[in-house]
């Protein structure tokens, strides 16, 4: 046990002693956190348009004012012809052209049948589709106001209709921040936990202080724990850093039971140690590690429900992901930091976490002490 | 110069060349990476899963349920009588919306009075609630212009005057998200492939001492970092080429542009980011923490900072400032156009001048570090 904990010494004296690496380590979590809490937003604001007003009539000036007030959309550029509206999207210097056609005005006070056109710019089709959502929206809400009044005097009772009450449970904002960041913790642990372990085992086995430390007296699952434990107290800072930042700078609590986050968290680290000790253990160099690394993680953020929801995909896929660990780690994840539910909620992932982590880290250990030996 | 250069670059290749696995996984990732986006992504969301809490279960309602849930929007899970059972649903994660139908709402209807219905939604999955939410917002719009009109009819009223929109979609008509996510992933890829691979190349030099070695020999600075940048430069390209016959061959993404232009961006977008995982290289000299750096410096950055997810527009003004510098924004707006739009260099213009601003600063500084003296 001394063994251990001077081998635990060393490493992180080591590891720590760089002050690159202390940057790395301490610092980027804070730095991404920063950058991406405030980044990610799913809503569209600021949307650049321009319009082309042909009916130029009360009403359409109406339109104008309306779709340039609040903060949706940016008029960028008045067209006075509408035979040049399609170059705006060509030429990137709007993303949706309104066009208002001629008779706008008057085919409203008439009471016909009337229409506005939209140019869209399909080559970014997620925010025209929430562009063209926010018109539709606008311009009911100015077909009510613009409703001829010959005609409102004809309807006797008012039409009450139906009001649509809407509790949002767990996130009541709909906050996307509030979404996203608790599982932007669980990136950057996966990413530099399963790196620095790696990339730090290889490192040794390429300088060739591995086979000093294999002929010394120290038996293999100390070396094994040695080396992994230093990663898992890095972990573990990490993800006090990232959970106060988020607290401290977006003011997004961690709902949850502290207890049970850390237990999930820890598992999951160990679980991340294991992989990345078995990467060491088949890579020769650390370009190899770095690679083989990362061709494991994409795929695993990718399926992990974190930017791209599961049940969208394919069924044959949706069952690979069953063998995901970092989706079990996202979803619960997010149960106890958004919903701060407790041990009952997660309790199927973390079984599955706990068997990953023992097998990844049994396997990698004994693979290791194969490759020293 | 060029003959040492040409010797740099000669050396670099067999570096590359000797590391077979390195080489492999550089060509093998990008075709998996492809082959998941293009087969597992799907950014439109439908059959959102939803329950119902029928209290006033009237042929009515019954009707209503049966109109909401027969388009794509959303699934019907079940159909109760008891609030119990749709929030206990909702909190168990087995349906995402829990819609609520008052006693007496037909009732009300009939009357023209002011009729509520309850809907619970699950903010833990923000997609698919927001998406939700929307849906239903317009399903109930439509649903109150029809009990509007038919309740203007009883007054003889008929030619009642809506305002259609017609929304018309360039370059994407059936607004396919496959066709601006697969190009977008190109540019993914590249930055992160290339960064990764020249991050280790300096640093291992300074590793292994063997940076000492070159240093004494009659090659500058600036002759190492070309030399070195040429080899990964017709990687990164081949990369480029192999994921857009890709896109364009399996997952039949419509590629209207021109491919020289195409080339002539992706050389300048490859310059860059190869740069910037040298200057990370050269800056940090051992290749774990330049590797970390180089992955933090453009895995993230370029799925969010870039448009590629998250529009850029949206953000807070500091964070529009930061983007500038986050070459994936550049090409993912050239790379689009190309694509889809097949317009000219003039459309681009501002984007290609500030990429090729962006690589000769960062060889600049690649340069600068290659060029410190041992210490």
């Amino acid at each position: 046990m001394k063994v251990v904990l001077t081998l635990i010494k060393k490493e992180l004296l080591q590891t720590l002693r760089d002050a690159r690496m202390r940057i790395v380590i301490l610092g980027m979590p804070i730095i991404q956190i920063i950058i991406f809490g405030f980044a990610i937003s799913t809503d569209v604001k600021n949307f650049p348009i321009a319009v082309c007003d042909e009916d130029r009539t009360i009403a359409s000036r109406e339109i104008i004012s309306v779709l340039s007030r609040g903060e949706y959309f940016t008029i960028k550029n008045h067209l006075s012809s509408c035979r040049n509206a399609e170059k705006e999207l060509y030429y990137n210097r709007a993303k949706m052209v309104v066009v208002i056609p001629p008779g706008y005005g008057k085919n409203l006070l008439s009471g016909k049948k009337n229409s506005l056109q939209l140019l869209l710019d399909g080559s970014d089709s997620s925010s025209a589709t929430i562009a063209s959502g926010y018109v539709t929206g606008m311009m009911m809400g100015i077909s009510v106001k613009q409703f001829p009044s010959a005609l409102v005097n004809l309807i006797p009772p008012a039409f009450s209709g139906i009001s649509l009450e809407t509790r949002v449970w767990y996130n009541p904002d709909m906050e996307s921040r509030n979404f996203f960041l608790p599982g932007i913790v669980i990136m950057i642990i996966t990413i530099i936990i399963t790196l620095l372990t790696a990339m730090g085992i290889t490192r040794e086995k390429e300088a060739g202080t591995i086979e000093q430390l294999a002929v010394s007296p120290i038996a293999g699952w100390e070396l094994v724990l040695g080396k992994t434990i230093p990663f898992l107290f890095i972990g573990i800072v990490d993800l006090s850093i990232a959970t106060l930042v988020i607290y401290i700078i977006f003011n997004v609590t961690m709902n949850g039971n502290i207890f049970v986050y850390y237990v999930l968290n820890i598992i999951y680290i160990i679980a991340m140690l294991g992989i990345g000790l078995f990467i060491s253990t088949v890579s020769q160099s650390q370009g190899q590690a770095m690679m083989t690394v990362f061709a494991a993680l994409f795929p695993g953020i990718i399926l992990s429900d974190f930017f791209f929801p599961i049940e969208n995909m394919p069924q044959g896929i949706q069952w690979l992901t069953m063998i995901n660990p970092i989706k079990y780690a996202m979803r619960s994840q997010r149960e106890i930091f958004i919903k701060g539910n407790g041990f009952e909620a997660i309790s199927e992932s973390l079984l599955v976490l706990g068997l990953f982590a023992l097998f990844f880290y049994a396997y990698g250990a004994i693979r290791f002490r194969k490759s020293i030996s | 110069m060029l003959r040492r250069i040409k010797a740099m670059a000669w050396k670099e290749s067999l570096h590359i060349f000797r590391d077979f696995r390195t080489l492999y996984l550089a060509f093998i990732l990008p075709i998996l990476m492809m082959i998941l986006f293009g087969y597992a992504i799907n950014f439109d969301i439908d059959n959102i899963p939803i329950g119902v809490c029928d209290q006033d279960n009237t042929k009515q309602t019954r009707e209503f349920v049966r109109k909401l849930t027969a388009a794509d929007w959303f699934h019907l899970k079940f159909t109760t009588t008891d609030v119990k059972q749709v929030e206990k649903a909702l909190d168990q994660g087995e349906i995402k919306i829990a819609l609520i139908i008052p006693p007496g709402f037909t009732k009300r209807i009939k009357r023209n009075e002011l009729s509520s219905l309850d809907a619970l939604i699950d903010g833990s999955n923000n997609s698919s609630a927001l998406t939700g939410f929307q849906y239903l917002q317009a399903f109930i719009g439509m649903y109150q212009g029809d009990l509007l009109e038919s309740h203007l009819q009883k007054y003889g009223i008929s030619n009642l005057a809506r305002t259609e929109i017609l929304p018309h979609i360039l370059f994407n008509p059936e607004l396919k998200s496959r066709f601006y996510t697969l190009p977008g992933l190109i540019v993914i890829i590249i930055a992160i492939m290339s960064a990764l691979l020249t991050s280790l190349t300096l640093a291992k030099e300074w590793e292994r001492g063997t940076m000492e070695q070159l240093i004494s020999t009659p090659v500058r600075p600036f002759e190492i970092v070309i030399g070195k940048l040429i080899p990964y430069i017709s990687i990164s390209l081949l990369q480029t080429l192999m994921s857009v016959a890709m896109a364009v061959y399996i997952f039949k993404v419509p590629f209207v542009g021109n491919l020289f232009a195409l080339l002539f961006t992706s050389l300048l977008f490859s310059i860059g980011v190869l740069g910037l995982g040298m200057a990370i290289s050269g800056a940090l000299k051992t290749q774990l923490t330049a590797m970390q750096a180089a992955l933090l410096a453009t895995m993230l950055p370029s799925l969010f900072l870039s448009n590629f997810m998250f529009p850029i527009e949206s953000m807070p003004p500091l964070i529009r400032l930061v983007t500038n510098i986050i070459p994936a924004k550049y090409f993912l707006v050239m790379i689009r156009t190309i694509f889809l739009k097949g317009t000219g260099f003039e459309s681009y213009f501002m984007d290609a001048l500030f990429l090729a601003l962006f690589c000769v600063i960062i060889i600049a500084i690649a340069v600068k570090k290659t060029g410190k003296r041992i210490a």
